[in-house]
């Protein structure tokens, strides 16, 4: 569905580097932290701004050529973008009507009232969290096959944020489909997301499966001597700290079985951003 | 095409309040008799091109931009939408401010007649969005509008160094005019310039369009 190979992109001292890869029925996330360069890659993939090396292919055609007829089948939500705030739900559903053969008007206005947004009321009145729902709404309901989504649960609450991933699954459950989100919350895409790339000034730092990720990695905490001892083979990342090391590992398994005297414990994303951007990597 | 005007047409008309208060100001002004005719067509054509101009603020403020492109729109596609929406408002307002004109005067009767002048004052009104909407897309909302100040300034500036040499030009585009009424009839010289202007318009629009497709969202 996207292919983004060898994507590079400069701004001053800051340089993407990117490739990766969402295949149909799969969703994947993207993570890092603030700065690191995920709405670059969002921008370079819908052709918003021009790369200077490398390429971004939807359906299979570069972005910068895409077609309306192409464009079609991809539902976006940008961060820092969206409708104009001067229209209400009801003009954007006479605009989209128009500019997609698709667009279900009756589905997406039961939606826009279920998650109770005004539908006559200007954009720029909604609440942050009324703008995220409605972005991923209007993204969701004009027969897209794949989803570009930067940070779509932002500003949401809890009920809202799972009601907004419940749509997302709804919309995983018919063939032919995929997303690529970038969230900041990382609970989200623990339960949502297949795969996720981490990225970091610029570059994608680490690929994995979700599940993979959640099973098999795991924090080591390590006192001087323990560290001094243990097998550093597979030690993705270390990080002093005031107890002895901190340590990231790929292979839970191995120092469970094999240093029952140090705490394993599980990680979540949160972590691994922490480990893979703060912690040093083993030569 | 009819997406982007109908956005820009909702858009427009949720400003209805203020271009309401706009028409009852000119109309009161016509009918007090401090505007003639002419002065009322250009004013209401002039407001109605500065509504569809003014869609362009409202697609780049916030960012906006970024979001439009990525639906089903071609850069050219949206700058030819802005072209085409420059017509039909300021054609309509102007077509409608000269039937105004003639019913408040109480006589419809010359309205036909007095349409090929309502199009040349149309035509001058064009001018404004042919200058216009490159600098809009170029520079942005609040960029844009200080420096179509700044071009229409030195275009005054110039006006006003060139005066002298103008008006002997003059004295001489008004032999000229006159022989191009002999040659080509009276609607011949309003035909050329509304050519002109449409040429000019065609050029405006290229310049747009290139200015688009190097542009970063």
């Amino acid at each position: 569905m996207l292919k983004i190979e060898g994507l590079q992109k400069r701004y001053g001292n800051y340089e993407l580097n990117c490739t990766l890869e969402v295949p149909q029925g799969r969703i994947v996330g993207l993570i890092g932290p603030n700065g690191a360069g995920k709405t670059t890659v969002f921008k370079s993939a819908l052709g918003l701004i021009r790369p200077d090396g490398g390429q971004a292919k939807l359906f299979g055609i570069p972005a910068e050529k895409l077609s309306a007829r192409e464009r079609q089948f991809c539902g976006v939500a940008l961060s820092d973008s969206g409708f104009s705030g001067w229209l209400c739900v009801r003009d954007t559903a006479a605009m989209m009507g128009k500019l997609y053969p698709e667009f279900d008007r009756q589905g997406f206005l039961e939606k826009c009232e279920r998650f109770h947004l005004p539908l006559n009321k200007k954009l720029k009145e909604f609440s942050t969290g009324m703008q995220a729902k409605f972005k991923v709404i209007s993204a969701i309901s004009h027969g897209a096959k794949l989803l570009i989504l930067d940070e779509p649960t932002a500003g949401l609450d809890v009920m809202a944020r799972e009601e907004v991933l419940t749509l997302l699954r709804e919309f995983m459950e018919a063939e032919e489909r995929a997303i690529l989100i970038s969230s900041h919350i990382s609970s989200d895409l623990e339960s949502l997301c297949d795969e996720v790339y981490m990225i970091n000034e610029g570059q994608i730092v680490f690929h994995e499966e979700t599940y993979r990720l959640l099973g098999q990695y795991a924090v080591l905490k390590v006192d001087e001597k323990q560290y001094g001892e243990m097998d550093k083979r597979y030690l993705m990342r270390v990080k002093r700290e005031a107890y002895g090391y901190q340590c990231l590992t790929g292979e839970r398994q191995f120092y469970l079985d094999n240093y029952p005297g140090i705490v394993v414990e599980k990680n979540g994303i949160d972590d691994l951003i922490y480990m893979m951007i703060k912690g040093e990597a083993l030569c | 095409m009819l997406g982007l005007i109908i956005k820009d047409i909702r858009l427009i008309k949720n400003q209805g309040i203020i271009m309401i208060l706009f028409l009852v100001v000119i109309m009161g002004s016509f009918m007090i008799n401090t505007m003639n005719g002419v002065g009322f067509v250009a004013f209401v054509s002039l407001m109605g091109n500065s509504y569809a101009l003014a869609t362009i603020s409202y697609d780049t403020y916030e960012n906006g931009c970024s979001f439009l492109f990525t639906l089903p729109v071609s850069r050219k596609l949206y700058v030819a939408e802005k072209y085409v929406l420059a017509i039909l408002f300021s054609l309509g307002a102007c077509l409608a401010a000269g039937f105004a004109a003639e019913l408040i005067k109480g006589d419809l009767s010359h309205y036909l007649n007095n349409c090929l002048s309502y199009l040349m004052t149309w035509a001058t009104v064009l001018w404004t969005s042919l200058l216009m909407i490159p600098l809009r897309l170029k520079f942005g909302a609040e960029k844009g509008r200080i420096v179509t100040g700044f071009v229409f300034g030195i275009c005054a500036a110039l006006g006003f160094l060139a005066s002298g040499p103008m008006r002997k030009a003059a004295e001489g585009t008004v032999g000229l005019i006159n022989r191009l009424n002999q040659t080509m009839g009276d609607a011949g010289l309003p035909v050329l310039i509304l050519l002109i202007t449409a040429a000019a318009y065609a050029i405006s629009m290229c310049i747009s369009m290139h200015i688009m497709e190097k542009k970063e969202f």
